[in-house]
């Protein structure tokens, strides 16, 4: 059980320096090397993307670039960015993102941190509640009429509001609650007279910066990356997020079934062939900027210093 | 609200647990059993402020989630958009039957259990491991890098990944038969053999997602107790005795979670990557339920037929979840509900 | 515990049922509120809300053709977007008209996403589209008079209760009918002194020497003699070999034998085919990524850097596996042969290019202005100079008049237009709706349009393909399955599509596990007719004998 919320002062200080044994020398180096051949594996694609995006494409598709760019050239950047259509997507898909992810992730820990605590009566009937929204869903008809009939049809809120909770985030979130929140420390609280909400504000929140990281971080990648919503209730061109315009390059056509011709066939593989690379990039870059912000959050006993009064 | 409270803060090397135990039961706890509507009113007066918080998001779940659910009748309908679903004219099991009867049902259901235990079995555990291992490392450029770059593929879509996967797994110019070519080999027509499917399917998966899956198991590991490895390090602990003794049981609540959830989640395989892979040679292995029902139901409009098979899905796998957490709850005390 | 626990469930379910029932009630579309709800005034402009997909370069609310279509049919759009992404612009389609909540008008492209004839006769039949033909009648002079010209366009058109419920393009592409064509490295055939292989026999003989021979003079043993892919567009390689064995259509595997609907993936030519199809395979003639790699990958070998290694490749044009064009090395390499003799037939397999279903839709939410200004735009479109208007775009900017030395598509035929290609750099023109507009395109009027004189070049690219399928035409079966001219029956059509889903994968399926030996066709042939069989292989013929019936009124 973790209990970072009665921590010493003394953790502060840099560790004692004891001398690793041999064993753990070793052990490290392996998980040194291991981590070193991961990176190597993962990295190789993504250095391919990249170079990719800065080459032409006929270095491309002839093979040409295997690791660094080949006729360096910018023009799929060029192309991608003097598109009025994916300059308002991204403009779009930025402001879904912060939006959105404020609300859900608001909406999640209002939600989660009640079902964390013991002493809520309901709170197993609840998490079934929401446990079961996970697997039966009403499908995209009841769903498209239900968005209808509150008025939110292409209106921003439309994917803003439908998707605002994922109950695989509310589930972790209250797990990490119940692991990182003892009981005692509530009840002692409310021993002191402190209310439920100023606990949460002053206590829990404070203390749960890892799982808010966690979920700031989840909701911001699943709006950045989210477009079927974005096609089901929005009709005009200029709220559409950049996904849904990246889609209608990238994506293969699967029912052209032999109508599409040559020139048509041509043009469009041309486009795609020019974009497609530069185009993961310019996604991508947002959801990996905000990356370094949330790790700070991931390290070891990054906690004490917060609960230091 | 200041945190250095006298009550909390234990003498100083004491574990905090007996503290805990020590402390006298707080006042209203029931001694003896109440019945449900007392528990409910007492619970009420104590926690209202939590239950009027929780408001939003319970309407939020009734109203996006359980109402559409309702109408989840389609499957025994023959749904007509004049008529609305509830005026639609009933054809109970037939479109079950359809489904049930259909020959190639049982190859379908068997592949898509093949590739879908097979990726929880392989992706469960991979993101845990990335994780520790990350969480053995010193903090600094290289530990930042390996987290970076692995949660980086996350972002490629699913065609570009696909394509890619096909130039390095292409017989003839794909990196893994020029090696295997180097080697003095025969080339292997990887995305034609039925028996590597899954493979391929699950380890590209695990190249895609680990990274981003290790987010969740890094924070738990942030929350770990530093005292704890203080007093491992005392006791002249090594290091894998401190990931077994004290990392693996912080992450272990969250990781019975999660696997319960994907069990949960066992049956609904997205279509797009097992689509976009396959061909008829390997056919016989890669159509699974979701692809099926793509290229016949949903093609056709067929919204009760496409209904049904999403009903199966939704039963089993809602079986397949109580069960699990039952078995959790059993062993591990941790669990849903 | 569980007592509670039930008792909620029970709840929630009764309370959720309750809340939906409200909701389940709305979706039922009211014909009735729709007529009124244009609202103009009189003589103002039509509103028309519209349903289109929307390419990235385009933007219809401001092009130049919507403006000028408002002003002379007195429109008003209001347009409701889609992307050119299929999936899912069939997915938005059908929620918007599966929840009620659907536009005026569909304006589609086929090969982003259509009504199917299904969706035409199921939702026609719903009353939610609206039959057309005494609008057409009424105003759409030209429009009747393709009908009456073009028999297959009408058939296609003309839903089985003789309703017009939505009108498809017509599209007379002549390349685009004989899509199963093989490109030859004819650089190749000169360098080692071979002639363009006429039978089964020459061209295993020409495939052979492109491995042993060395064509590409690298010294090393890296050609790839036969490639292809697994997707449309005639990339697969067995069609174009079967057919000098028996009809095979790359699709349905159907044939009619004296009016009977019958499959030829249970005849022995197809075994004999079959088997000449491994023999090569085992020659390691044909890249086993054939049967496995997609579009993109089959181009990586057509324009692989290193050296030139590809041979042959099928496709519909040579494009969709090597970069063409006026810098590209190997572009110029490839020309399609003819059919080959085999031991039972010289095949061209066929398709007719349009695509049955409907791109043109109107609902019954359109009110009567709202039809009649919609059909008068879409009669528009079927007159040469509104088609020129609307696909093309503006004369002088995009397309200009022929001048002194253009040579038509067809050298024989006067030219009408010649299209400018845009600048590289430019701002998209924005001054045409492309492929939603492609409505009348007989193939008079494409062999009209100038191209290039040198085939190999980018502006004479059309030509190319013109050329190639010059030596296709007409050699499809007399006995061919004609699919576009038929209309599915509702009642069946579901049934039916599993059915034809579980036959054709598992005809396609054994086709390639007899070619690359993980079956044998001496002695797993026996079991592999016994196993169609069981796929209700009868049930399936006899479904598609009565579609074929219905469709040639008998």
């Amino acid at each position: 059980m973790a209990q970072q919320a009665v921590a010493q002062p003394t953790i502060n200080r840099r560790p004692t320096r004891i001398r690793e044994s041999l064993g753990d020398r070793i052990f490290l180096t392996a998980v040194y090397a291991l981590l070193t051949i991961v990176l190597l594996i993962v990295l190789y694609p993504l250095i391919f993307v990249v170079s990719s995006s800065f080459s032409s494409a006929l270095a491309v598709s002839s093979g040409r670039v295997w690791l660094w760019p080949v006729d360096f050239s910018l023009r799929g950047y060029q192309v991608a960015l003097s598109n009025p259509q994916i300059v308002t997507g991204y403009a779009n898909s930025l402001y879904y993102t912060f939006f959105g992810t404020i609300i859900s992730v608001a909406m999640t820990v209002l939600v989660a941190y009640p079902l964390s605590r013991r002493t809520l009566y309901g709170r197993n009937t609840l998490m079934l509640f929401i446990t079961f929204t996970m697997i039966f869903s009403g499908g995209l008809i009841p769903t498209y009429l239900v968005v209808k009939e509150l008025g939110m049809l292409n209106t921003r809120w439309a994917l803003l509001i439908p998707q605002a909770i994922a109950a695989w985030q509310v589930i972790i979130a209250r797990t990490f609650f119940q692991v990182t929140i003892p009981e005692e420390l509530a009840e002692a609280a409310e021993l002191d007279g402190c209310s439920d909400l100023r606990f949460l504000w002053s206590v829990v929140i404070p203390l749960s910066k890892p799982i808010i990281a966690v979920l700031v971080l989840m909701y911001a990648v699943g709006q950045w990356n989210a477009y079927f919503d974005a096609l089901l209730y929005l009709k005009s061109a200029d709220l559409q997020p950049l996904q849904l315009v990246l889609r209608s390059i990238l994506i293969l056509n699967t029912t052209a079934s032999g109508s599409m011709e040559a020139s048509a066939m041509i043009e469009r593989q041309q486009m795609a062939d020019l974009l497609k690379y530069s185009l993961i990039v310019i996604a991508s870059v947002p959801v990996l900027l905000i990356y370094p912000f949330a790790q700070r959050y991931f390290v070891r006993g990054m906690l004490i210093g917060s609960i230091k009064g | 609200m200041r945190m250095t409270q006298p009550e909390t803060a234990p003498a100083s090397g004491a574990s905090s647990t007996t503290i805990a135990a020590a402390r006298p039961r707080r006042p209203g706890v029931p001694t003896k059993r109440l019945s449900g509507w007392q528990t409910l009113r007492r619970s009420l007066r104590r926690h209202w402020q939590l239950y009027l918080i929780m408001l939003p998001g319970l309407l939020y779940f009734l109203i996006f989630r359980y109402v559409p659910m309702a109408n989840a009748v389609i499957a025994f309908k023959n749904y007509s958009v004049v008529s609305g679903i509830w005026g639609s004219p009933w054809v109970g099991f037939k479109n079950f039957e359809m489904f049930f009867n259909n020959p190639v049902f049982w190859r379908l259901l068997q592949n898509t259990l093949v590739l879908s235990i097979y990726a929880l079995v392989v992706g469960f555990p991979i993101p845990i491991l990335l994780a520790i291992g990350l969480n053995e490392v010193r903090d600094g450029l290289f530990k930042r890098s390996v987290q970076m770059v692995t949660y980086a593929p996350f972002f490629i879509s699913t065609v570009v990944m696909v394509s890619m996967l096909m130039l390095l797994l292409s017989p003839r110019l794909g990196v893994f038969n020029l090696g295997l070519q180097a080697l003095g080999r025969d080339q292997v027509n990887f995305l034609g053999r039925p028996d590597l499917f899954s493979s391929i399917y699950v380890w590209s998966g695990v190249w895609q997602n680990t990274g981003y899956a290790a987010i969740v198991y890094l924070a738990a590991l942030a929350g770990v107790d530093p005292m704890l490895y203080e007093a491992a390090k005392v006791d002249g602990a090594s290091r894998l005795q401190k990931i077994i003794n004290i990392d693996l049981p912080g992450i272990m609540p969250v990781a019975v979670i999660i696997l319960i959830l994907n069990v949960g989640s066992l049956l609904a395989i997205g279509f797009e990557k097992v689509y976009l892979l396959q061909n008829p040679l390997n056919l016989s292995s890669s159509e699974i339920i979701a692809t099926y029902v793509y290229k016949v139901g949903l093609l056709n409009a067929n919204y009760s037929f496409a209904t049904a098979v999403g009903l199966f899905n939704s039963v089993i796998s809602m079986i397949l979840l109580i069960a699990v957490n039952a078995y959790a709850k059993r062993v591990s005390d941790t669990s849903l509900w | 515990m569980r007592k509670n626990l039930s008792l909620s469930i029970a709840l929630l379910v009764i309370l959720s049922m309750l809340l939906s029932a409200c909701a389940g009630a709305a979706p039922a579309p009211a014909a009735s509120e729709a007529a009124g709800a244009a609202g103009q005034e009189a003589g103002g402009p039509v509103t028309i809300r519209a349903f289109a997909p929307q390419a990235p370069d385009i933007d219809l609310a401001t092009n130049s053709f919507t403006k000028e279509a408002e002003e002379k049919f007195n429109i008003n759009f209001v347009w409701e977007t889609t992307t050119y992404d299929g999936n899912s612009a069939r997915e938005k389609r059908q929620i918007s008209l599966a929840s009620g909540d659907y536009p005026d008008l569909f304006l589609l492209i086929p090969w982003v996403d259509q009504f199917s004839q299904l969706d035409l006769l199921k939702y026609g039949q719903q009353g939610v589209i609206l039959p057309l033909n005494d609008l057409i009648k009424e105003h759409g002079p030209n429009i009747q008079a393709a009908l009456d010209t073009y028999p297959i366009f009408k058939a296609m058109a003309t839903a089985p209760d003789g309703n017009i419920y939505g009108v498809p393009q017509l599209i007379e592409c002549y390349h685009c009918s004989y899509a199963n064509k093989m490109w030859v490295n004819t650089k190749w055939l000169k360098a080692l002194g071979l002639e363009t292989p006429k039978t089964t026999e020459e061209f295993a003989a020409m495939l052979e020497a492109f491995k042993a021979q060395d064509p590409n003079g690298n010294g090393k043993a890296d050609e790839v003699p036969l490639s292809g892919s697994i997707e449309d567009y005639g990339v697969r390689v067995i069609p174009f070999l079967m057919d000098g064995f028996i009809y095979d259509d790359d699709r349905d595997h159907l044939i009619l034998n004296d009016g009977k609907v019958d499959t030829v993936a249970n005849k022995p030519e197809w075994k004999e085919g079959l088997a000449y199809v491994k023999s090569l395979y085992d020659a390691g003639l044909i890249d086993p990524g054939a049967f496995t790699q997609n579009a993109e990958a089959f181009k990586k070998i057509g324009d692989n850097a290193d050296a030139q290694i590809l041979g042959a490749g099928a496709g519909m044009h040579p494009a969709i596996f090597v970069t063409t064009g006026d810098n590209a090395p190997y572009g110029a390499d490839y020309d399609a042969i003819p059919p080959l003799q085999g031991p039972h037939s010289t095949y061209a397999t066929y398709i007719y290019p349009s695509v049955p279903g409907a791109t043109f839709v109107l609902t019954n939410k359109a009110s009567e202005e709202v039809q009649i200004a919609a059909i008068k735009l879409l009669d528009y479109m079927f007159t040469q100079e509104g088609q020129i208007r609307s696909h093309f775009g503006e004369d002088g900017r995009d397309w200009r008049q022929p001048e002194e030395g253009d040579v038509a598509l067809n050298a024989d035929v006067e030219p009408i237009l010649a299209t400018i290609p845009q600048p590289q750099g430019e701002e998209p023109h924005n001054s045409n709706w492309s492929a939603m507009a492609q409505y009348f395109q007989p193939k008079a009027f494409r062999d009209s349009w100038v191209q290039g004189t040198d085939i190999y070049a980018s502006n004479g690219y059309e030509r190319r393909l013109q050329e190639a399928t010059d030596l296709y035409n007409g050699k499809e079966s007399a006995d061919l399955f004609p699919s576009w001219t038929m209309w599915p029956d509702p009642a069946t059509a579901d049934a039916l599509a599993m059915m034809r889903q579980n036959i054709t994968d598992y005809i396609n399926q054994n086709a390639l596990q007899f070619v690359t030996g993980s079956k044998d066709l001496d002695a797993d042939w026996d079991e592999y007719v016994a196993s169609l069989e069981q796929l209700d292989l009868q049930g399936y013929l006899a479904a598609m004998q009565a579609n074929y019936d219905q469709s040639t009124g008998k």
